[in-house]
Order: structure tokens, then sequence, then C-alpha cells
């Protein structure tokens, strides 16, 4: 059940017609938001400083819709978060202006846990699912939980390694908890619900309104104590979010791309600007995070039995990747042979097998 | 005066016979034809008239009523001309004798007299021979179909004055003489070899495998990699036909007009490539007159569809039941005809709309949606149907010493054919020839794998992240393997080499 105070944070933040920072405003007024409640109409003119005559109709008639949101929000298993809740993030508390309310759905313990976001271009390439998928996969070893937008894309690949991985991820929507945008993720939405945490500041039943994209980045950015940018064209939104983690004194991180590549270009050109942003492996952000005093290229040796084959087959690929054509002729095996032989490397995880026939390690 | 000679019709590669019934009677000149004919059959007439005339024959100048029986069924083509011109040389008393009545008569005749090759003659055979006709008389252009049905007499004649003077007795004809069918099948019928194909060893061992076992492929690639090629190489290691396949596919290409005349049968396994333009109709079959499509012209061998996702979604979803079935039934108009399509399907894609994802020459330009949204265009039901994708792309073979000798597709067709023997033998009494065509239940009893096998497989499921769909193709797969090399147990390599044939169930796309 919501405190006192709790339920009127929801109320005040259910009015969608007025701004965030006039909200603070007009709650500085009141000892209390639960004050604000109860006496509203005491101090009108104080009030209708900061808003107009419709906002503060508005904020009388929300208070007629406040039972029925609340039992809304119960219905559909979302939680609302208020500034006034201890399980609001403190990370999230020192942007300007924090949200009042966030709506959660899924793992509440996850906004207090170790995030960082990952974001990036929704028209993405290779190169970027690539790139995304490798810092993933090595910050949910460093323990961290994956935050992104639930965007397609690098979102996706992002929330999706994060889950394959059976690691914790949030996604922060830009519309009501209820409503699934883009409506090709309702899988993926279900997923995150039921193994990470979904997180929107909308009340349920808001549209994704085009607005409500950049103001959605600022809580990626600020639910994190960094943000990853692994690839993001000119216009992308990710860049969005680079400039919200510039201002609330997050860490942002910036994947370099390929200079001929058009999908890079929004990335590399912050690169130019954001001093030390560049990242290129995992442990240059656990560094600047703090997370470990100094690095170097330590490699996992994995010890494991190869027979002759495999160890010719090995020493070969150490080279660079090579077309199963090559291998075949090096080895003199048959095709059959080669092919289970392969089969069996890759499910050791030995060698990996690229599109269009290549293996490497 | 009334003659009544004796004429054959087809629906589809099945035929009825057609009585040809000519009254000439006295009243002013005139020529009708009744019978439901279609207007090759109505203008006939003109044809008749002036093949007589050009022959040195008299055509009577008198009222002339021509009737196709039964008259329910709608006629079509030229093949009835020269069943009508001997009735009415016959009711003109110009045929004296009654030996027409022993004979299937067909044929087209143009102005001069001479006889025209006409489509279906095989078919027509076969069909009026079960129905008890023996003699027939054929254009001589169409007597090698003749040759290969047994227990006919078909006389095969060139024109007109020819037949008058047989059937008046003045002059015989031998009959065409009956030819056992023999493996004479032209190696290399379309021009290239697997000894020729450098590289691609991968596709070639799954092809060879596709063909032992009756699977259905899919190729993926940039363009130029060689799909086609590859496609071309594999009715050179297709078992040979039976002579009752040869027959089946002789009937249908005759019926559609697409026979050699020279050969009179065809030999080798048909490789049809419709382009991707092609309408439903034209694959399944159809049209006013009810032709074999393309599917069908594939029976018994190969249909190529080269970039599969081009293909409209109707034209492919339509594949799905003869996939299954082995026949398309067409309905039209004029009824419902049933062809024979069971063929091999090799299709080839891009990997994506640029066609260059995962080439080492060429970036590729596409987003990640594009190709999610090429790669959707194949429906779930459809790639079920195909066991085995494979990457085919273009190695540079100057890295490649090529020093040792490629098998050729005689050599590979060895394997083939015993693999097949041992499925022939194992599903006697299932009503299936090949391991494609397992139904769970003969996977259950067939495809039997050791704990080694299966534990393999959920090591392959967990890493590889191969879809569910995939276990019971990889069982398909792995027991074709079993049956080139010759073994009664699927062993843990048949499996693992099976696995490395799911190419799109493995997460290189999104």
């Amino acid at each position: 059940m919501y405190t006192l105070d709790e339920q009127a944070c929801i109320w005040l933040n259910s009015v969608t017609t007025i701004p965030t920072l006039k909200k603070y405003k007009s709650l500085e007024l009141f000892e209390s938001p639960h004050d604000m409640y109860l006496n509203l109409a005491d101090k009108k003119a104080e009030v209708l400083e900061h808003v107009n005559e419709s906002m503060y109709n508005d904020l009388i008639q929300a208070k007629e819709t406040l039972p029925s949101l609340l039992d809304r929000l119960d219905e559909l298993n979302i939680v609302a978060v208020t500034i006034y809740s201890d399980t609001y993030p403190g990370l999230l508390m020192e942007i300007t202006p924090p949200p009042l309310v966030i709506y959660c759905k899924g793992r509440l313990e996850l906004l207090k846990s170790n995030n960082i976001g990952v974001v990036g271009t929704r028209d993405c390439s290779r190169y970027g699912v690539e790139t995304t998928e490798k810092f993933v996969v090595d910050l949910v070893k460093a323990g961290f939980t994956i935050v992104s937008g639930m965007a397609r894309g690098i979102d996706y690949i992002a929330h999706n390694t994060a889950l394959n991985l059976k690691a914790d991820t949030i996604a922060v929507l830009a519309s009501g908890l209820d409503i699934i945008y883009p409506p090709e993720h309702k899988e993926l939405y279900r997923k995150i619900a039921d193994k990470g945490l979904l997180v929107s500041e909308y009340i349920p039943g808001t549209p994704p309104n085009g607005f409500q994209f950049p103001e959605r980045n600022r809580i990626i950015s600020g639910l994190s104590s960094g943000v990853l940018v692994t690839e993001a064209g000119e216009k992308s939104g990710a860049l969005i979010t680079i400039d919200y983690a510039l201002e609330q004194d997050r860490e942002v991180f910036i994947v370099p791309g390929p200079i001929t590549s058009r999908f890079c270009r929004g990335s590399n050109n912050r690169l130019k600007h954001v001093q030390g942003g560049l990242v290129t492996e995992v442990n240059d952000i656990l560094y600047r995070l703090g997370m470990i005093a100094d690095y170097e290229d330590e490699q996992e040796v994995t010890v494991m039995q190869l027979d002759f084959m495999e160890q010719k087959i090995i020493i070969e690929l150490e080279k660079g990747e090579m077309h199963f054509d090559e291998i075949l002729q090096m080895t003199g095996l048959s095709v059959p042979e080669l092919n289970s032989l392969l089969t069996r490397m890759e499910i050791c995880g030995i060698v990996k097998k690229n599109s269009g026939n290549y293996y490497e390690i | 005066m009334l003659a009544k000679t004796k004429s054959y019709s087809l629906t589809g590669i099945k035929g009825y016979d057609v009585d040809v019934e000519v009254d000439i009677s006295n009243g002013l000149p005139a020529y009708e034809t009744v019978g439901l004919g279609d207007t090759a059959v109505k203008e006939s007439r003109e044809r008749i008239r002036a093949s007589i005339k050009n022959s040195g024959l008299a055509y009577p100048v008198k009222r002339i009523v021509v009737n196709l029986a039964p008259a329910d069924t709608k006629k079509e083509g030229p093949l009835f001309d020269l069943a009508i011109a001997v009735g009415i040389l016959v009711a003109s008393d110009q045929i004296t004798t009654s030996t027409y009545k022993d004979y299937v008569i067909i044929g087209e005749l143009p102005l001069d007299g001479t006889l025209r090759h006409v489509n279906g003659v095989m078919p027509i055979l076969i069909s009026a021979y079960q129905q008890g006709y023996t003699k027939f008389l054929i254009p001589k252009a169409n007597e090698n179909e003749a040759k290969y049905v047994e227990g006919i007499e078909a006389y095969p004649v060139s024109n007109l004055n020819e037949v008058v003077d047989m059937l008046n007795g003045t002059s015989t004809i031998t009959p065409v003489e009956h030819t056992e069918y023999e493996s004479r099948r032209v190696t290399n019928a379309y021009g290239v070899d697997f000894s020729e194909v450098k590289g691609q060893s991968i596709a070639k061992r799954a092809l060879e495998i596709a063909v032992a076992g009756g699977h259905n492929v899919l190729m993926i690639g940039p363009p130029g990699a060689g799909k086609t090629m590859l496609a071309k190489c594999v009715p050179s290691i297709m078992p040979q036909m039976s002579f009752e396949e040869a027959l089946t596919v002789t009937k249908i290409h005759s019926v559609a007009g697409a026979l050699d005349e020279k050969t009179g049968i065809v030999l080798n396994r048909p490789f049809r490539t419709p382009h991707h333009t092609a309408t439903t109709v034209a694959l399944t079959g159809g049209g006013a007159h009810c032709r074999p499509g393309e599917i069908s012209m594939a029976h018994n061998g190969v249909l190529f569809l080269d970039e599969l996702p081009e293909y409209s979604r109707q034209s492919l979803e339509i594949l799905r039941q003869p996939l299954e079935d082995g026949v398309i039934s067409v309905s039209r108009a004029i009824g419902t005809i049933e062809y024979p399509a069971r063929f091999m399907m090799i299709a080839s894609m891009n990997p994506c709309p640029c066609g260059n994802y995962g080439s080492k020459k060429h970036p590729c330009t596409c987003t990640t949606q594009q190709i999610h949204k090429y790669l959707s265009k194949l429906s779930g039901p459809l790639l079920d149907r195909i066991d085995l994708h494979i990457e085919v792309d273009g190695v540079s073979y100057e890295n490649l010493k090529d020093t040792t000798q490629l098998e050729t597709s005689a050599q590979i067709k060895v394997r083939v054919d015993r693999a097949r023997q041992i499925q022939a033998d194992r599903y006697k009494d299932e009503g299936i020839f090949t391991n494609a065509a397992m139904t769970n239940r003969l996977i259950d009893k067939h495809c039997r794998i050791s704990p080694a096998g299966e534990k393999l497989m959920q090591m392959a499921f967990d890493k590889l992240k191969l879809s569910a769909r995939a276990g019971s193709r990889i069982l398909k797969v792995a027991r074709t393997i079993a049956d080139i090399d010759g073994n009664e147990n699927i062993s843990e390599a048949n499996i693992a080499e099976a696995i490395q044939y799911r190419s799109l169930d493995r997460k290189y796309y999104l």
C-alpha cells in the first residue's frame, strides 16, 4: 500500500498538463505532498503563480480519478515508486528534475543495482550488433544491470543479449507500461517484465508520443552510473542520451566505428568532443568507473584436451579466420569428417562459425 | 451418308475417346461442327477443305455436319482434323473399305494435306491402350512418342493421301517398332558436372545428402557465389529414372507441348527454373486449357527457385501442399485435373536485400531491420519443408592449391544410388521412398540415437541456439548421412555433421 505522501505524489504526477518543474515549485509551497493534496484550495493564490487556471482545475479533477488510477496500477501489477518511497534509486534523485513517480513492473530491487545504460541507433549495422553483444556480455560478467530503451536495433540487442545470459536488465519505456512499443517487441516486453524490470514515468495508457522519447532518455542515463553508446547515426536519439548523461555528470563511453560507415557518424562525431569517452573493451569502462585499479590485457587460459587434428586447426586459425575449404585442404580430412569435427569444436566453444562458412577462434 | 471415326482427347494427362460423326446430305453447301469444340476445332473446316482439295481429292459440295461425341465435354485443339477429314472422305465414298473403324485417328492438317505434329500423343496412346484400343493413325512427326508404348500398333502417316491409300488397301504402312526403354541417359545433360565446381565442398556434400534422402535444400549466398551452377549439377547425381517415372514425365511434357520430337521420351530428370515473377497459375498449372504448371513439369526432377524471397508470398505458399502430397489438383471450368508434382525443391536466396551480408568482398549496406524483413518473407511452414540450409560463398580460389582431383558426378551418384536402395528396402511397407518423407512416427522408429548422440544434440541446442523445429530435421538428415555410409545406426558424427546444415536456425541473423 502507498503512504499518504506517496498517494499524493501519484496524484500530482498524474496531471500531465503541468511540467515537472512547475509541479516541484508548487510542491515547495506546502509541507508535504499530502499537505498539498489536502490544503490545495488554501494556497490557491500562491499555486496560481506557478500554474495557470486550467492546470489548477486539472489538479482538482485529478483528485477524483486518483482511486481508479491506483486500482488500475494494482490490476496491471504496476508499482509506483515515488521520490518519497524507500525504493526510489538514489542516482535518479540526483538529476534535475527527478521524476516524481516512476512506474515499475518486475523486479524492483534492480532500481538500486549497479546499472549501466547501453544505447544506440535503431537503424544499426552488423558492426553495431557485434560490438553491443560483446560489450553486454562483458558488462554482465562484471556484474552490471543493463539499462536500455527497448527500442528496435541496438536497444533490442542489449536487452536480448542480457536476457540470454540470464542477467538483469531494465527497460525504460517512453509510453505507459501497458503499451508495448514497438509492437513487435511484445515477446521481449514479456521477458523483461518476467525476468527484469520495466520502468516508465508515464501513467498507464499514455501513448508513445514523440516528445516523450528524449524525456525517457534522461531516465536511462539517470538510472545508470554511465552510458555506453555502441553505434549512433547522425540523428540518433542515443546522442540525446549522451547529452543528458553529460548534464547529469554521468560517465559516457563511446565505441568508435569505421569512419566510412553512416551508421557510426553520430557517435564518431561525439567522440571528438567527449574527453576520454573512447572505449574498445570493457576494462576501459571498469577503469573509468573505478571498479578496477589498473588493467593490462589478460587472457583467460582455458585448459582443454585437444587431439592432433584439433590442434592443427587451432594453430592455423590463430593466424586469422579461414574458409571451410581452406581448412579442408589443410587438414586433408573428408567433408563429413571435418563437418562433424567443427561442430564439436563449436559446441565446446573453441571455434566460432561466421557467415559464409568461415571459421575463427 | 453417315460416317463414324474414332479420335481421342485429353483432360490433364488422362484421356477419353471421342466419336467423330460426319453426315453428308443434299442441300445447300454448308459445314457445321457441333460438340462443344473450341476455336481450333471450329476453324478445322477451312483446314480440312483446303487439305482435301490440295491432296487431289474431291471435297463434297453438299451439306456437311460434324459431331464430336460426347457432346457435353469441351473439345480443344486441332488433333481431330484427320479424323474429321477421314470421316468426310468415307461419307463421300472416297474411302471404300471399312478398315478405318479399327483405328483411333489423331493428327492436325494444315492446308497442303501433310500431317503436323500434335501435343499429347504419348498420354493419348497409353490411355487409349488401357481402354482397349490398339491401332492408331498418328502423324509421322509423333512417331517417336509411340515407340516406347508396348502392345500398340501405331501407324505413322505423313499426309492425307497416304492415309487414303492405306485405308483403301492400295498401300501399306509399317507400324512404329517398339523400342525397349533402356538406361541410355545422357550423362551431364545440363552441361555441368560436380567435378567442374571448384571449392564449395560443404555445398556439394549437402546436395549429395539432399539427393540421397530426397530432402529439399535452401542455398544462401551472395550473388555470383555459384548457387545456380551447383543447382544445375544436381540432376547429374540423381538416380536414373525408371521406365514408369520416365513415362509419367513424358506424358506431362507431351501435354504441355514441351517434348522433344526426336527422342519421344524424357530421359533425363527435368530441371525447371521458373522466374520469380511467375504467377501462381504458371507454377501450379491451369489457365483455360488446364495446362500443367512448372511444378508438374518438374515432376521426378528438380524445381529450382532462384531468389526465393522474391517470389510472391502466394506462389510460395501454394507449394506447401504439393511438397507434402506430390500432386497438385487444378480446378477450372472444364473440371478438376490432378497433375503429379513430386519434385525436389532447391531454392536459393541472398542473405540480405543487398546480397553482401557476410561477404568478404563487399560490405553489406542493409540495416538489421531490412534483413529481418527480407527473411520474414519465408513462412515457417515452408521452411519446415526444407531440411537443409547451407551457405554458399565464393572463396578466392587462388588461395586454394588445386591439386586434388575433384569427384565427378558419376562417383557421387554411386553413393546416392546405394543410399536410395537402402531407403527403398527400409520403407517398402511404409508407402514412402525417401527419408525426407518420414513422419514423426517413422522418425521415432528409424532414427534412434545413442545416449552420446542425444547429449550432443542437447549441447548443440544450448550452445548453438538452434530453434526447436530443427530437431526432427537434423535427425532425418543424420539418417540419410548414415545411409550414405551404409550404416544401420546413426552415429554421433552423423548428427554432428547434420547440425552444420541448419544455417537458418543459427543466430547469424537477428
